[in-house]
């Protein structure tokens, strides 16, 4: 099959279509990029504002306590902790000011205004932990949700350790200008772009079953001594392997286009998770980008699955799209956290086609562990391929017969 | 030696073939021959296992298409014609496809040699000529072995030369013990080269061995006269 499999990569790699797939995953990847390519770095100049705005609340937040009379104990100890949490913004803004002055100073000497704000962070976990987490004031960080929680307090303080220890400076992930690693990192966590990354998936799919009944070539496939599923797989693997190909050679190229516009980056830049809902972990940008492609490369199997399953029901390039689509559109949140697929959600494939929920635990929707998930994938993937066995056993032709 | 018993098949309510029984000696060559669009190229689809025929029909060697499809194919090879080739893929591709696929041991170099497509071994498909493209089917058949061959209308698009090199190969073959199936409408060539001739006919074959008679006036008298009858 080693053959078949050679012949069909070729074949396929050969069509336009390819070449269109690779423009259009470039094309997703760099969008951002292009839309932002003359704007200024504005992500630490945002970040200054959202200090500021902060101290600005916490200087009416002290001026209105210190205008209540007779001040009870309660008042008084919000007053100090309004006061002590003004005191660490102030430094913070202070130092942070310079940096954003001095971009130089900025990438040579971060840990001043990481050290500030690790005391802050710590601060703030103390407050949290001890039942003050409503008085404090919590500054907005460029690109990251808003976490009140004792946990999301806890993660920024592993995020600033790390910062310290490390000497990197803070990256807000929403900015204009992001080196390649970290600009990468945001594309491939958001969910819009993966999911429209296997939508462009799906197309290259949906050209390799469908090529020979286009092109009238199917008559020596089927007159192979060979296995018929064994020529299924072959074509399942070739068209998988180039859709993982494509979409690797599109994502160096992405890295290789904005690390010449911004720099590389770091992959060792730390992303914060908490893996069990309680305590906090470091992901550098290098290990969830290597758990990002594994998860993905899964998820191209298994679309390559289903357009192989398909194709032995119909050669007609819109139901294969139609398929592959549906599947894509299960895996959209607000499917996937419906009352109605709520109790199965975990056990279907779509629940684990974005791979950036997963690997960071910050899914909304019911999910098995990382394993679980690895293996609903493999399962659906195995069992659509079972169910071309089957097909194939009572009708060795295919759609055709 | 294949043996056809009893095959029927019908596109919907339209009849083609109908209780069709016949055996093909291995070693020989036969010409198939009828009319378009009366049944020829759907005779060798059924040969083939591409239309359906049902169990017991068709026997390759003892070998049932229903029961043992993969060793029935491995001894036949048929591609209907040259459009069905990868257009995007060299002669060499293909050949070496083929080579692999059959577990066959025929020397691709000699067979290109034989059919002299050398000057084109490792170009596209969609870049040679008709004719070219035919060599690169016929060289197909050679490098794949197999001891059937269906063949249909392989002359189409070649010139005198190339005929009589084609009919060269096919007797070579036969030669060889292979068992040719070929449909042509080149009658002076199916003459020349066929032991039996299968005129198509009203969903029957008419078998007849091949004495050296006028195979054109056989075409005539069957086909033609009947045509002048309903005239």
């Amino acid at each position: 099959m080693v053959s078949q499999f050679g012949l069909d990569f070729k074949r396929l790699a050969r069509t336009s279509t390819t070449v269109v797939i690779y423009l259009a995953f470039g094309l997703l990847l760099l969008t951002s990029f292009f839309m932002k390519i003359h704007d200024d770095n504005y992500g630490p100049g945002l970040q200054l504002g959202h200090y500021t705005a902060t101290m600005g609340s916490l200087d009416k937040a002290i001026d209105r306590l210190e205008k209540v009379k007779p001040k009870t104990k309660q008042v008084k100890a919000e007053l100090k902790s309004k006061t002590t949490q003004k005191t660490l913004i102030d430094e913070i803004n202070l130092a942070d000011t310079q940096l954003v002055a001095s971009p130089v100073l900025s990438a040579q000497d971060p840990d001043p205004v990481n050290r500030l704000l690790l005391k802050l962070a710590r601060f703030q976990v103390k407050e949290t932990a001890a039942g003050r987490g409503a008085w404090l004031e919590l500054y907005r960080v460029e690109g990251e949700p808003t976490d009140s929680s004792l946990l999301g307090r806890k993660k920024a303080v592993l995020l600033y350790q790390t910062l310290l220890k490390r000497h990197r400076s803070q990256l807000f992930f929403n900015a204009a200008r992001l080196p390649a690693a970290s600009y990468l990192t945001a594309q491939l966590r958001s969910g819009q772009t993966t999911l429209l990354l296997l939508a462009v998936v799906v197309l290259l799919v949906a050209e390799s079953f469908t090529l020979d009944q286009r092109k009238h070539t199917t008559a020596l496939q089927q007159t192979l001594p060979h296995e018929p599923f064994g020529v299924l797989v072959a074509r399942v693997g070739a068209t998988f392997v180039l859709a993982v190909l494509v979409l690797a050679a599109a994502l160096a190229t992405v890295f290789v286009i904005v690390g010449l516009h911004d720099g590389w980056g770091n992959w060792a830049y730390p992303l914060i998770y908490s893996p069990n809902g309680r305590t906090a972990a470091v992901l550098t940008l290098g290990r969830f980008a290597a758990g990002w492609g594994g998860l993905i490369v899964l998820a191209v199997l298994l679309l390559t699955a289903l357009g192989a399953l398909v194709s032995l029901y119909t050669a007609k390039m819109g139901l294969h799209l139609a398929s592959g689509v549906a599947v894509i559109l299960l895996a959209v949140p607000v499917v996937l956290t419906a009352a109605v697929v709520r109790p199965v959600v975990r056990f279907l494939p779509s629940a684990y086609l974005q791979p950036a929920p997963m690997l960071l635990h910050e899914a909304s929707w019911p999910q098995l562990p990382l394993g679980g998930g690895l293996a609903v994938l493999l399962g659906w993937t195995v069992g659509l391929l079972g169910l071309g066995w089957l097909r194939l056993k009572w009708h060795p032709r295919g759609q055709n017969q | 030696m294949l043996e056809v018993s009893h095959l029927n098949f019908a596109f919907g309510k339209q009849g083609l073939l109908s209780d069709l029984s016949f055996t093909l000696a291995a070693g020989s060559i036969t010409g198939l021959v009828a009319p378009n669009g009366t049944g020829k190229t759907t005779l060798l689809r059924c040969l083939c296992g591409l239309l359906p025929s049902g169990p017991g029909v068709l026997h390759l060697n003892g070998i049932d298409l229903y029961r043992k499809r993969t060793a029935y194919l491995a001894q036949l090879f048929f591609l209907e014609n040259s459009t069905q080739l990868y257009a995007d893929l060299t002669v060499a591709d293909h050949l070496k496809y083929v080579r692999k696929m059959w577990h066959s041991s025929v020397s691709i170099q000699d067979t290109v040699g034989e059919l002299e497509v050398a000057g084109y071994y490792r170009k596209r498909i969609r870049d040679l000529s008709l004719g070219m493209k035919q060599h690169a089917l016929l060289a197909m058949y050679l490098v794949a072995d197999p001891q059937l061959l269906l063949i249909d209308e392989p002359l189409n698009g070649l010139d005198p030369t190339s005929i009589q090199q084609f009919e060269r190969i096919f007797t070579q073959l036969k030669a060889a013990g292979k068992t040719l199936l070929v449909s042509s409408h080149q009658m002076d060539s199916v003459g020349r080269v066929s032991d039996d001739v299968f005129f198509l006919k009203d969903q029957h074959i008419l078998a007849e061995p091949n004495t050296g008679q006028d195979m054109m006036a056989e075409y005539s008298r069957i086909f033609l006269g009947q045509e002048a009858a309903h005239g």
